[in-house]
C-alpha cells in the first residue's frame, strides 16, 4: 500500500508540473498573440495605440536612456509621459538637443514641465484640459485647430485634429515660434466639468511651439494624442507627423510610461523570446533537447523479473500456491 | 484516459488562475493620469454652444447688411467648419446656404447697379437698360431668399437656442438693405428715362500720326457736334489705353486740336478715345457720349539678353554668369538688376556685356532656382528680363568600407574606409553599432574607425549606421546602413561547456556500459562452459526418484521409529532423524534435496540425479545390514 501510494503522489506531482509549464506556455503566447491595451503602445491597434504611427514613419520604441542616438539622423518623440521623469532622463535629452536632435514633447497634463524647466525655456503645460464648442469632432473634448503659422513643420497642414488637449503656457514669446492655436471659442475648463463658465479663460491658447535649443531644436504640443490610432487619420495629423519626422530616423521613448502588468508581462515574454532567438541559447537549448531525448531513447529498460511461482503453477496448476510462496521464502532466507 | 482528463482539467484551471492573477492587477492601474484622453467612438455627439455659435452667425448677417459681402463669404466659410450633429445638419446646412445665396444674390445686384450708373454718366443708357433688367431680376430673388431666410432663421434660432432677436434684428437689416437696392435700381431707370429727353450728343476724333515712338507727341483733332448744330465751349476728355491723358474745350464750331504726349508704354498698339461729360447745366440739356476708338502704333526698342554660368552653381560657392545685351541702339543705361535667391544686385554693363559673380547659400536646399535678369525701362527701351532655371544639386558622396565579416566581441577591430568625392574633405565620419558611437575625423578620404564591440554582447547580428557629414556645403551628407556579425566566444562557451562536458559523460558511460555487457557476455559463456549441465525434467520423468526417496523414508522409519507426519517437509524430517542415522544420513541429505528439487523445480543436474540413486543405494545396503 505504502509503495501504492508513492506511485500516485509522484504522478499528481508530474501532472501539476506539467500543467504549470502547459499553463504558463499558454498564457505566454496568448499574452503575445493578443495585441496590447496600454497607451500609446507600439503594437496596440486600438484607438489609444501607436500602430498606425509607427507604420506610418517606422518608428523605433526605446528606452533612449539605453542606447546612444545620433542626433543629426533622427528625430526623439516624447509621448504622453506617465511617471516622473528622472534627472538623467532629462539630460541625456538635453545633450540630445544641444547635439543638433530634434526633440518632440507631447503632453497634456504638465508631467512633462520639470523637465522644460530644466531646459531653462519659457513653455509648461497648462494642464487644464481645453475644449471648443464650436470647432471639433463629435465631442467638445475633440478641438479643432485651424489656427497654424505656416513653417516647414506645418507646411500642407489646415487643420490638426486634438483629444483632450491642454494649453501651452508661454511667459515670452523670445526665441519660441508659436506653431497652432485654438479657436477663440475653445476654454479652459478650470471645473472639470467639461461645461463653459464665465471663470472659465478663453481662448485662442498656443496647442503648439518650437524653441532652438543648442543645435537642435524642441517642438511642444500640449497634447500627446495626436498621433494616437483614433486621431491621427483625421484632419492633416498624419501630415504633421511626416513632417516632424521628416527623413530621419523616428524614435519614440518608452521610458517615460508606466506599464501595466499584462504589458510588463507580454514584454518579458518577449524579452525570454529574444534572447532565447540569440545563437548561443538557441543552439544550446538544442544540444540539451537532442541530448535528453538521446538519454531517454537509449535508457536501459527493467528487466522483467520473471514470478517463480507463476512459471510453476502453470507447469502444475494443481500445486498449493502458498505451500509453494513459503518454500520459496524458506529457500531464500537460507540462501541469505 | 483516467489521467488524460486529470492533465486537461489541471492545465485548464492553471491558465485560468493565472490570467485571473494578471488580470486582477489590472484593476488597480499602476498610475492614475486623470482624463488624459477620450476614446472619440465612444463620445456622443454634442451641438455646439449656442452662445459662441450665434457670433459667427451674427458676423455674417451684420457683413451682409453693410454690403461687405466679402466679409460674410470669409464667415461662412468659419460656419461651414463648425461640428454640427448630424440630425440637426440639415437645419443649419440649408440656413447657410440660403445666407450664402443672399449673399451671391445681393452682392450681383450691387455690381450690376454700380456698372448701370457708370454707363449712365457716359450716356450709354441702351447698355445700362439692359443692366438694369438683370439687376431687378437678382433683385428679385433676393427678396425671395430673404423671406425663406427669416423662415430658416426661425427654425434655426429653436433648434440652436440662439438669440431669436439678435439674429432677427440682422435679418431685419438684410431686408432694409433690399429696400435701399430697390431704391437705387428705380432711381437709375428714372436717370434712363431722363436722359431720353435730352438732346443727343456725337464725338469725332482722329489721331497723327499713326505710328509714333514711345513717349512722342500726338495730334488729335476732333468735333463735338448735336444733330443740328456744333458745340462750342465744351470740355473733352482724352483718354489714352483707356486712362484719362488730357483735356481740352471745344471751339466755336465745335472743334478741338490737341497735341499732347504719350506716356512711355511699350505695347505695340494703343487706343485713344475722347469723351464728353456734360456738367453743371449741360446735364439737363445734353446726353453724355464718347468717341470713336483710334488705333495707334507705338515704336519702341525691346534689348534682348543672353545669360550663361561659367561655373557649377552649388551651395556655398560663388558661381560667375555671363551675359549679352542686344539692342538696335546704344543703351542709354550702364546698370542691370540680378536677381538671385531672394537677393538683387546691381551690375554695370560694358560693351553691352556684363560678367558678375553670385554666392549661392550654403544652407540652401537642393532643387531648381530662378535666376533673373532685367534691364530697366528708358524712354524708348523698353524694360526686358530674362529667367533662367538654375539646377542646384549637391555633389554627391560615396563610400567604400572594408567591414570584416566576422567581429569578436571583446576584441578591437578597426574598419577602414574611404569617401569618394572630386577633391579631398574634411569630414566627420559618425558610426553608431551596439550602442555606442564612434566618431573620427578626417581630412585626406580616408578614415579608420577601432570598433570595441562588449563582451556583454550576445552573438548576433548588429546594425550599424555610418552618418558622414562633410564641412562643405556643396556635398551631400550621406547615410548608410548595414549589418555587422558579432561574435562572442565566452557567451557561446560558457553554455556549450557544461552541455559538451555531460554529452562526454554520457558517451563515456555508454562506452563503459558495453564494455562492461560484453565481459559480461563472456563471462557468462565461459560460466556455462564449466558448470554442469542442468537438466529440466518433467515431473512425471522424476517420479522414479521420489518413490526411490519414499522408500528411503520407509527405511529410515523402520530403523528410527520416527514417521514422516504428514505435517512435515523433506527437509524437516531430514532434520527430525539426521542425530539417529548418523552412517547414512549424508546419503539422506543429498537424496532430499534431490528429490525436493524433483518435486518443486525440476531443475535438477545429471550429477544430482546420479549422486541421489547412489544415495540411495547406500542406504538400501546399510538397511540390509541392520
Amino acid at each position: 500500500m505504502p509503495k501504492h501510494n508513492k506511485i500516485i503522489n509522484t504522478t499528481l506531482i508530474l501532472i501539476i508540473l506539467f500543467s504549470t509549464i502547459t499553463a504558463t506556455i499558454t498564457i505566454a503566447i496568448a499574452s503575445i498573440t493578443l495585441p496590447p491595451t496600454d497607451d500609446f503602445e507600439k503594437s496596440n491597434p486600438y484607438w489609444n495605440g501607436l500602430k498606425i504611427l509607427s507604420e506610418t514613419i517606422n518608428a523605433s520604441f526605446i528606452d533612449v536612456t539605453t542606447q546612444q542616438l545620433n542626433p543629426e539622423t533622427t528625430v526623439l518623440f516624447i509621448i504622453g509621459p506617465s511617471e516622473n521623469i528622472t534627472q538623467q532622463r532629462i539630460e541625456y535629452w538635453k545633450k540630445y538637443t544641444e547635439n543638433g536632435g530634434t526633440l518632440v514633447i507631447m503632453d497634456e497634463t504638465g508631467i512633462i514641465n520639470n523637465a522644460l524647466s530644466n531646459f531653462n525655456i519659457n513653455i509648461r503645460i497648462n494642464g487644464h484640459p481645453l475644449l471648443d464648442p464650436v470647432f471639433y469632432y463629435n465631442s467638445w473634448k475633440l478641438p479643432k485647430i485651424t489656427d497654424i503659422t505656416k513653417t516647414s513643420i506645418t507646411k500642407n497642414i489646415t487643420t490638426i485634429a486634438t483629444n483632450l488637449p491642454s494649453a501651452l503656457n508661454i511667459t515670452t514669446t523670445h526665441n519660441i515660434k508659436i506653431l497652432a492655436k485654438s479657436s477663440p471659442f475653445s476654454f479652459l475648463d478650470l471645473k472639470g466639468n467639461y461645461e463653459p463658465s464665465p471663470e472659465n479663460p478663453t481662448g485662442p491658447f498656443p496647442i503648439a511651439a518650437e524653441t532652438n535649443y543648442g543645435k537642435g531644436q524642441i517642438i511642444i504640443f500640449s497634447d500627446s494624442d495626436l498621433f494616437i490610432n483614433s486621431i491621427i487619420t483625421l484632419a492633416n495629423n498624419t501630415q504633421l507627423l511626416k513632417n516632424i519626422a521628416q527623413n530621419k530616423k523616428a524614435i519614440i521613448d518608452t521610458g517615460v510610461w508606466k506599464k501595466s502588468t499584462q504589458t510588463t508581462f507580454r514584454n518579458t515574454i518577449l524579452t525570454i523570446y529574444n534572447i532565447a532567438s540569440t545563437p548561443e541559447i538557441k543552439y544550446t537549448i538544442t544540444i540539451l533537447t537532442i541530448t535528453t531525448i538521446y538519454i531517454l531513447i537509449n535508457k536501459q529498460k527493467p528487466q522483467k523479473t520473471t514470478d517463480e511461482i507463476q512459471e510453476i503453477l502453470k507447469k502444475h496448476p494443481d500445486w498449493d500456491k502458498n505451500l509453494l510462496q513459503t518454500l520459496k521464502e524458506i529457500r531464500e532466507k537460507q540462501s541469505t | 484516459m483516467k489521467t488524460k482528463t486529470i492533465t486537461t482539467l489541471t492545465i485548464l484551471t492553471l491558465t485560468i488562475i493565472i490570467y485571473a492573477i494578471i488580470s486582477l492587477t489590472q484593476i488597480i492601474p499602476p498610475i492614475i493620469i486623470t482624463n488624459r484622453h477620450v476614446n472619440p467612438a465612444t463620445e456622443n455627439e454634442q451641438p455646439p454652444y449656442s452662445t459662441f455659435l450665434a457670433i459667427p452667425i451674427l458676423n455674417a448677417l451684420d457683413n451682409m447688411a453693410k454690403t461687405n459681402f466679402t466679409g460674410s463669404t470669409q464667415q461662412l466659410k468659419t460656419l461651414a467648419s463648425i461640428y454640427i450633429p448630424q440630425k440637426y445638419k440639415y437645419i443649419m446646412d440649408r440656413f447657410l446656404q440660403l445666407i450664402n445665396d443672399e449673399t451671391t444674390l445681393l452682392n450681383n445686384t450691387n455690381q450690376l447697379l454700380n456698372q448701370t450708373e457708370t454707363l449712365i454718366n457716359i450716356g450709354k443708357e441702351q447698355n445700362a437698360t439692359q443692366l438694369l433688367n438683370q439687376a431687378s431680376q437678382k433683385l428679385a430673388l433676393a427678396n425671395i431668399t430673404y423671406q425663406t431666410l427669416k423662415t430658416a432663421a426661425d427654425q434655426l434660432t429653436t433648434t440652436f437656442a440662439l438669440p431669436r432677436n439678435d439674429i432677427f434684428n440682422k435679418i431685419d437689416k438684410i431686408g432694409e438693405l433690399i429696400n435701399k437696392m430697390n431704391q437705387r435700381l428705380l432711381q437709375c431707370l428714372e436717370k434712363i428715362k431722363n436722359q431720353e429727353t435730352l438732346i443727343e450728343t456725337f464725338l469725332t476724333i482722329t489721331a497723327t500720326p499713326e505710328t509714333i515712338w514711345t513717349g512722342d507727341k500726338i495730334t488729335i483733332q476732333g468735333k463735338l457736334n448735336t444733330t443740328y448744330a456744333p458745340l462750342p465751349n465744351k470740355q473733352i476728355i482724352i483718354l489714352i489705353d483707356g486712362t484719362t491723358q488730357n483735356k481740352t474745350t471745344t471751339k466755336h464750331d465745335g472743334t478741338f486740336n490737341i497735341t499732347t504726349n504719350i506716356p512711355y508704354i511699350y505695347k505695340p498698339t494703343i487706343t485713344i478715345q475722347a469723351q464728353y461729360i456734360p456738367n453743371n447745366i449741360d446735364n439737363k440739356t445734353y446726353k453724355p457720349t464718347t468717341s470713336n476708338t483710334v488705333k495707334i502704333n507705338l515704336l519702341y526698342i525691346k534689348p534682348t539678353i543672353t545669360l550663361q554660368t561659367i561655373n557649377k552653381t552649388l551651395p556655398g560657392k560663388n558661381f560667375t554668369i555671363k551675359g549679352t545685351i542686344q539692342a538696335n541702339k546704344t543703351l542709354p543705361y550702364t546698370q542691370i538688376k540680378i536677381t538671385w535667391i531672394e537677393k538683387t544686385i546691381t551690375t554695370t554693363i560694358n560693351n553691352n556685356t556684363f560678367t558678375t559673380t553670385l554666392h549661392t547659400p550654403s544652407n540652401i536646399t537642393d532643387g531648381i532656382y530662378a535666376l533673373k535678369v532685367e534691364t530697366p525701362p528708358y524712354k524708348i527701351f523698353a524694360p526686358t528680363q530674362t529667367i533662367t532655371n538654375i539646377i542646384i544639386q549637391r555633389l554627391p558622396l560615396n563610400i567604400t568600407l572594408n567591414i570584416p565579416s566576422i567581429i569578436i566581441a571583446g576584441m578591437d577591430k578597426t574598419i577602414k574606409g574611404n569617401i569618394i568625392s572630386n577633391e579631398p574633405l574634411n569630414t566627420t565620419i559618425t558610426l553608431t553599432t551596439t550602442g555606442q558611437i564612434y566618431t573620427t575625423n578626417t581630412t585626406s578620404n580616408e578614415f579608420q574607425i577601432t570598433l570595441n564591440p562588449p563582451l556583454t554582447l550576445l552573438t548576433g547580428y548588429y546594425n550599424y549606421e555610418i552618418y558622414i557629414q562633410p564641412q562643405y556645403p556643396w556635398y551631400n551628407t550621406l547615410y548608410k546602413k548595414g549589418q555587422i556579425l558579432i561574435i562572442n566566444p565566452i557567451t557561446i562557451i560558457i553554455p556549450l561547456t557544461p552541455i559538451t562536458l555531460i554529452t562526454i559523460k554520457i558517451i563515456e558511460k555508454r562506452k563503459r556500459t558495453t564494455t562492461q555487457q560484453t565481459e559480461e557476455k563472456i563471462t557468462e559463456t565461459i560460466t556455462e562452459k564449466k558448470t554442469p549441465e542442468k537438466t529440466y525434467l518433467t515431473a512425471k520423468e522424476l517420479q522414479w526418484l521420489i518413490d526411490l526417496y519414499w522408500e528411503a523414508v520407509t527405511i529410515i522409519s523402520n530403523m528410527t521409529g520416527i514417521e514422516m507426519l504428514p505435517s512435515m517437509t523433506l527437509r524437516e524430517y531430514l532434520k527430525t532423524v539426521t542425530p539417529y542415522i548418523s552412517p547414512i544420513h549424508k546419503n539422506f541429505e543429498i537424496l532430499t534435496i534431490a528429490t525436493e528439487k524433483a518435486l518443486y523445480s525440476t531443475e535438477i543436474t545429471t550429477e544430482e540425479l546420479t549422486l541421489a540413486k547412489e544415495a540411495a543405494n547406500k542406504i538400501y545396503i546399510e538397511y540390509a545390514k541392520t
